[in-house]
């Protein structure tokens, strides 16, 4: 049996491309989809865990959190469809006015 | 008979309640309740001291020291030994004036029904006639300096009352008869500073203010010379309440020893005189002698020099001497009752007793004594003379009573203290029967007056201010015919009162005379000769101007129309007069000179001879029976007829008063000048408004405006207090406030202001920095958070 | 062996998706090189036993929530973004130092951690009691005088009580008669049932462990026997054959076969059956007793369905009919757990546990739609009221309005608000 640890540094590395691409990219659907990523590897170190204690709570945990995402994903995509329209630009540099 | 020194409280209670009671419901009262409630206060106060003195003569004249219920520990302060009691005494002396004040006393509350009858205060005139029972009895019946002064002080309380009872007269005669009652009132002050004074000193030198205490013994030798030593118990009776029995006490005391001296007890716990005395029979040098007054140390007979002269200015003030006699001419503002009680009999004879009760300090103190006898004589001769040229009838006994006086201080200050007493006594007698004598007549010039002029009258008895003065005796004259008993009685009186055998004013005028002899010619005391010839001469003068008062009311015509129809007085106040009359013929007897004798009418206990000395023997410690001077008697009773006679010569026969009204001696060119001087009262109380009133009035003044007005009112509190204040106001206000706090305040609101326009920058609006300010978070929690495992993995150098 | 390489591959192809997901400079390029990512995920997760959850990934994250990012990315036309000058110059490296910081750590503490060297907790010792003892009516069982269950009838048994591990004074409290009790000691980690069998008077009690796990062949269950009659010295369970008979030899001799031979109080271990039916009896010595053992609706079989963990017990009974006791047999169904990982175990928990959190996120959803809807929503523009709209605006307010728009309102316009010219240009980015 592959050790959890080996699934959980997967996981790390997996979180940490994700972390750069929101860091990195200024397409607002890029770092969303980054942000899918992280969300991605968190589910496996989920898993993995869930398989080393025997417990189907990891499991469930998962499953809340593809729901989750699943909602967030579709007002995100929404609501940059609907900056799009109105300053013809997703690139998040240039979405600042809510600023002190 | 033993208990009943117990009644001594009643005997000031019950006049308090009747006071009371005419105070609370008098006004509600007819007159005939009113003074029926203060009469019989007054007469059962009376058979009070009836029964005391029965006491007394049954229990061998032993002293009782009575504690009321409740005031026993009146000022009691244990950690400083203080202890003043509120103690009453009951012996010989005290009962002596007990009883001439409430006798006396009851006469004139009979007195007073009728002639205060139609005033609208009826009630309250008795009020205060029974409240100065009160207060009079309290001052003779205390056992201690301090009750004396209680009593002391409320008299003059009283006198103020009475005098100025009339204070609501129209025409700024209510004006007069306040002024004169607050003249009373104020010398009578100045002279209680004095007694004050006095008391601090006696109470600082004997660390007491009691006269004896229980068990001890006033006067160790009373009695031996005159009847056989009657078996003397120390029979005191100090029980906790008035009701307890003291036969228990005086069955023990007859168990135990029996004492016939104050040797037994210590001295810390003698009396007043007592510890005196004992301070006194030391030898010259002794330390005992020798009183710390403070820093001070001075021999007993100086201190008691020092108390007696305090004492002195007391007596001065109350029993109105020189220099303070000044209040008691315009006391006669006052109602003639109110005269006749306290201004003759009474109120003034305080000041004698005093001296008679403290006679253990005026026999040490010789200097005093001589201040005293001085004083006294110049005040018999100063008033007798004034007593000359007076025309008010009210006046003239005035100026009789303080000249009176001045006899009795003398006496005292010669040390014939049971001659003072018994001028006392009789004074009471005859100067009341004057006084009252004299209302009658005042008060049938008024009924004349009113049924000749159909003016309207008001209110009161002593006249409007009309031109008619009912008191003035240019308006009498031939009242003898028109008032027969007011006649008799007032001529009994003027004899009495001048010195004629057999009324007693002789027996107790000649006693003095006859001291004043002893103690110049045979003691060769320089008192004595002042005394002697001073008061000769004032008696002389006694007799003079009593008889010319006689002539001018009564004898002769009448001279003006009131007097002419000027009626008898009514019942009431005729009865008092013939029984004062009565005594002042029979009150001499009591104190018969050595060798006289007379039928004593079987009241052996009573009258004859000395009875009344050796009765006061029991109080008064250095009283001495004087044997009768049959020159020094004769020649007094030849100047008193002669006087008379003179009197006669110049005032009989219609003389007396010229057609316009002057007095013949006034129209005299030789005597002109010395009338006019007499009718002016020596021009005393003008001399005291220059000497003292005006200054004073002056100094108040300038107190008043300059100092307390310009200097502290104006320039401290305006200038400096309020100015100061709002000029730190101004400064707290100013650069404190304003600039210090406001200063914070708002530089507080700069700083966030500042602050917070610096922390706004974080808001970039940029979602990558947002996100790099998270992850850097991230990472710094998970620092803290793996920190342990970190560390495994560098060390085992993963 | 194998899985660890199938773990490698698939972790690296993970990772070199993820990797050209973030270098990929066309947007669509990336939402496939992610959906590659999810791709392996799920298989890993198909490795970590979890099938269920690698469905639902394929479907719902790869299947539904990618597509749609490749919709939206398509409707923007973000497909190609200009790399215009960025911004912020210094985020850059600061980000990736940040990141690499982050793995170093995280990697340390996971590598040092020793995750695999935790061991869950254990569980506290589960109890049951099943009443076998015959008239004894209900029993009320205390646990060191603490009351486990109280009026247990004639075969049945309690709900699983959760016990502190260790040692017990049972004692069992029949409706008349005397109390009964033992001394048990119950380890963590186990599921155990207390039988109390016997007669009244005289209850013995019995501690059977009970096995609910997954049963390790599929569509079979487990059989524990036990014999809970206390009149015969042993009982014999015989797997009768087809016909349902004993089957003797010549001899006589019993030649069914042998499952177990019980003493009063003993239980047989776990049996592994297959699901089906099966003709089982308790048989007592010489014979004497033939019980069968039948399951309720056939009456002469048993059935044993799949995925059950079930107690079949030889007690006596006291008959209504004729008030005597009577040699029964009992059974006891219990639902072993399904597979780990499988749908019916998520679904078992999903739905009795976590059914608030599935409500709510369900809920999530649905507001989440509408959310989108409303979101992007956009009002056509109405032609043909513009004109019934510009008559009734009054002549101030037109050129009030005129100054706002820039033009005048107020006439018929034939030139209606355009949308925006489908140009090539794009908006700026990457």
């Amino acid at each position: 049996m592959v050790q959890t640890e080996m699934y959980v540094m997967l996981a790390v590395v997996l979180f940490v491309l994700g972390t750069l691409g929101v860091l990195l990219r200024r397409n607002a659907i890029l770092v969303f989809m980054s942000v899918e990523l992280m969300l991605n590897a968190a589910n496996l170190a989920l898993v993995a865990f869930a398989r080393q204690w025997g417990n189907v709570d990891g499991h469930l945990f998962v499953f809340f959190v593809i729901t989750v995402a699943a909602a967030e994903v579709a007002i995100g995509l929404a609501l940059i469809v609907a900056i799009f329209r109105s300053k013809k630009s997703i690139n998040i540099d240039e979405l600042h006015q809510l600023k002190g | 008979m033993e208990n009943y020194p117990q009644l001594v409280p009643l005997i000031i209670l019950i006049p308090a309640l009747g006071a009371i009671i005419n105070m609370l419901v008098g006004a509600r009262l007819t007159e005939r309740w009113s003074s029926l409630i203060a009469t019989t206060a007054s007469a059962l106060s009376f058979v009070i001291a009836i029964l005391l003195y029965s006491y007394l003569h049954a229990s061998g004249y032993q002293a009782a020291i009575v504690n009321p219920p409740v005031l026993q520990d009146w000022i009691l302060i244990e950690s400083l030994n203080i202890n003043i009691p509120w103690q009453l005494r009951v012996d010989t002396l005290s009962v002596t004036m007990m009883l001439v004040i409430t006798g006396v006393g009851t006469l004139i509350h009979i007195y007073s029904a009728g002639y205060m009858h139609g005033d609208p205060r009826f009630s309250r005139f008795f009020v205060y006639l029974n409240l100065f029972l009160a207060f009079m009895l309290i001052l003779v019946a205390g056992n201690n300096f301090l009750v004396l002064f209680v009593g002391w002080e409320g008299v003059g309380l009283c006198s103020w009352f009475l005098i100025g009872f009339w204070f609501d007269k129209s025409r700024g005669i209510g004006w007069k008869n306040a002024n004169a009652a607050r003249k009373a009132m104020i010398a009578n002050r100045v002279g209680d500073f004095g007694m004050l004074i006095g008391i601090f000193l006696t109470f600082w030198t004997f660390s007491t203010l009691d006269f004896y205490r229980p068990g001890e013994i006033a006067n160790p030798h009373a009695g031996e010379h005159g009847a056989a030593v009657e078996h003397v118990e120390a029979a005191t009776v100090e029980g906790e309440t008035a009701g307890e029995h003291g036969d228990e006490h005086g069955d023990e005391h007859a168990a135990g020893p029996v004492y016939t001296d104050n040797e037994h007890i210590p001295t810390e716990q003698l009396g007043v005189f007592g510890q005196a005395e004992r301070m006194l029979a030391l030898p010259e040098g002794d330390p005992g002698r020798t009183v710390a007054l403070g820093p001070f140390r001075a021999d007993i007979v100086a201190v008691l020099g020092l108390i007696t002269f305090f004492f002195l200015i007391g007596v001065t003030g109350k029993s109105a001497q020189i220099p303070l006699f000044v209040w008691l001419p315009d006391a006669m503002a006052g109602p003639t009752p109110a005269s006749a009680l306290i201004h003759a009999a009474t109120m003034v004879t305080a000041g004698v007793y005093l001296m008679v009760r403290s006679n253990v300090f005026y026999a040490a103190a010789d200097l005093t004594s001589l201040l005293v006898t001085i004083i006294g004589v110049a005040t018999a001769l100063v008033a007798g003379f004034v007593a000359l040229g007076q025309w008010d009838i009210k006046r003239v006994l005035a100026y009789s009573t303080v000249s009176q006086l001045g006899f009795m201080v003398a006496a005292v200050g010669i040390g014939a203290y049971g001659a003072a007493m018994f001028h006392l006594v009789t004074h009471a007698f005859f100067k009341a029967l004057l006084f009252l004598g004299s209302g009658s007549v005042i008060h049938g010039v008024e009924h004349g007056h009113h049924e000749t002029h159909h003016a309207a009258h008001g209110d009161g008895h002593a006249g409007e201010a009309d031109e008619f003065d009912p008191q003035d005796m240019r308006n009498m004259g031939g009242l003898a015919s028109r008032m027969p008993v007011t006649y008799i009685t007032y001529l009994i009186g003027t004899l009495a009162l001048a010195g004629i055998w057999p009324f007693a004013g002789f027996w107790s005028k000649d006693e003095i005379l006859g001291d004043s002899w002893v103690a110049g010619l045979v003691n060769n005391e320089l008192g004595g000769f002042i005394a002697l010839a001073g008061l000769l001469l004032a008696a002389a003068f006694t007799a003079f101007y009593m008889w010319r008062q006689v002539e001018l009311v009564f004898h002769g015509r009448p001279r003006t129309e009131a007097a002419a129809h000027a009626p008898e007085s009514s019942l009431s106040m005729l009865i008092p007069l013939i029984v004062l009359a009565v005594f002042s013929v029979i009150g001499g007897f009591i104190n018969l000179p050595g060798n006289a004798a007379i039928p004593t009418l079987g009241l052996d206990a009573v009258l004859g001879v000395h009875q009344f000395g050796s009765f006061l023997e029991h109080s008064v410690v250095n009283i001495h029976a004087a044997d009768l001077q049959p020159l020094i008697a004769i020649v007094a009773l030849g100047l008193a007829i002669g006087a008379i006679l003179m009197a006669r010569s110049i005032y009989g026969l219609n003389r007396g008063v010229t057609a316009d009204r002057r007095d013949v001696l006034e129209a005299n060119a030789s005597f002109s000048r010395m009338w006019r001087l007499a009718n002016a009262r020596l021009y005393w109380d003008e001399t005291y408004r220059r000497l003292f009133e005006q200054p004073f009035n002056r100094t108040s003044q300038f107190l008043a405006d300059t100092l307390d007005w310009a200097f502290w009112h104006d320039y401290v509190h305006d200038t400096i207090i309020a100015k100061g204040f709002r000029a730190i106001g101004t400064l707290l206000s100013q650069p404190v406030d304003l600039g210090l706090i406001d200063g914070v305040v708002n530089g507080i609101g700069r700083l966030m202001r500042w602050a917070s326009g610096g922390l706004r920058e974080i808001q970039t609006g940029y979602v990558r920095t947002y996100a790099v300010s998270v992850l850097l978070g991230v990472v710094v929690v998970l620092i803290i958070l793996l920190l342990p495992y970190i560390q495994r993995a560098l060390a085992s150098g993963n | 062996m194998t899985e660890l390489w199938l773990f490698i591959i698939v972790g690296a192809i993970a990772v070199f998706a993820a990797v050209m997901m973030l270098l990929s400079e066309n947007a669509v390029y990336s939402a496939l090189y992610l959906i590659l990512t999810m791709g392996c995920i799920a298989f890993l997760f198909l490795l970590l036993d979890a099938p269920f959850l690698a469905m639902v990934q394929i479907t719902v994250y790869a299947g539904a929530i990618m597509v749609l990012f490749v919709f939206v990315i398509m409707l923007l036309g973000a497909e190609r973004f200009g790399a215009g000058r960025p911004r912020f110059r210094w985020l850059t490296p600061l980000g990736v130092v940040a990141a690499l910081a982050f793995l170093m750590i995280m990697g340390l503490g996971v590598l040092s951690g020793g995750i695999d060297l935790q061991t869950p907790p254990s569980d506290a010792p589960q109890l049951r009691v099943i009443n076998l003892a015959a008239d004894s009516g209900p029993i009320d069982v205390y646990a060191n005088d603490r009351l486990i269950a109280s009026g247990i009838g004639f075969n049945s048994g309690s709900d699983f009580v959760t016990l502190e591990p260790g040692d017990y004074e049972i004692s069992i409290t029949p409706a008349e008669g005397e109390t009964f009790g033992g001394s048990f000691t119950f380890d963590p980690d186990t599921v155990q049932a207390l039988v109390a069998y016997g007669s009244a008077g005289d209850i013995a009690l019995s501690v059977i462990p009970a096995d609910f796990s997954t049963p390790e062949k599929p569509r079979s269950g487990r059989v524990t026997f036990f014999n809970a009659n206390p009149d015969y010295s042993t009982v014999t369970v015989y797997d009768l054959g087809p016909n349902g008979e004993l089957d003797t030899n010549t001899q006589g001799v019993v030649t069914d076969r042998v499952i177990a031979e019980l003493a009063p109080g003993e239980a047989s271990e776990p049996i592994l059956y297959e699901e089906g039916i099966y003709r089982w009896a308790f048989v007592t010595p010489n014979s004497s007793v033939i019980q069968r053992i039948i399951s309720g609706d056939t009456g002469r079989e048993y059935r044993l369905e799949r995925e059950t963990s079930q107690l079949v017990a030889f007690a006596n009974e006291r008959s209504i009919i004729d008030d005597q006791l009577h040699p029964t047999s009992a059974a006891f169904r219990n639902e072993a757990a399904p597979a780990f990982g499988s749908p019916m175990r998520i679904g078992r928990d999903l739905f009795t546990r976590f059914l608030l959190p599935f409500e709510l996120v369900s809920l999530l959803l649905l507001v989440a739609m509408i959310g989108a809807i409303v979101l992007t929503h956009r009002e056509e523009a109405r032609v043909r009221d513009r004109a019934a709209l510009r008559r009734r605006v009054s002549r101030p307010l037109a050129s009030v309005i005129a100054s706002q728009v820039g033009r005048d309102i107020s006439k018929p316009d034939a030139e209606t608000p355009a949308l925006p010219p489908a140009e090539g240009r794009t908006p700026a980015g990457d």
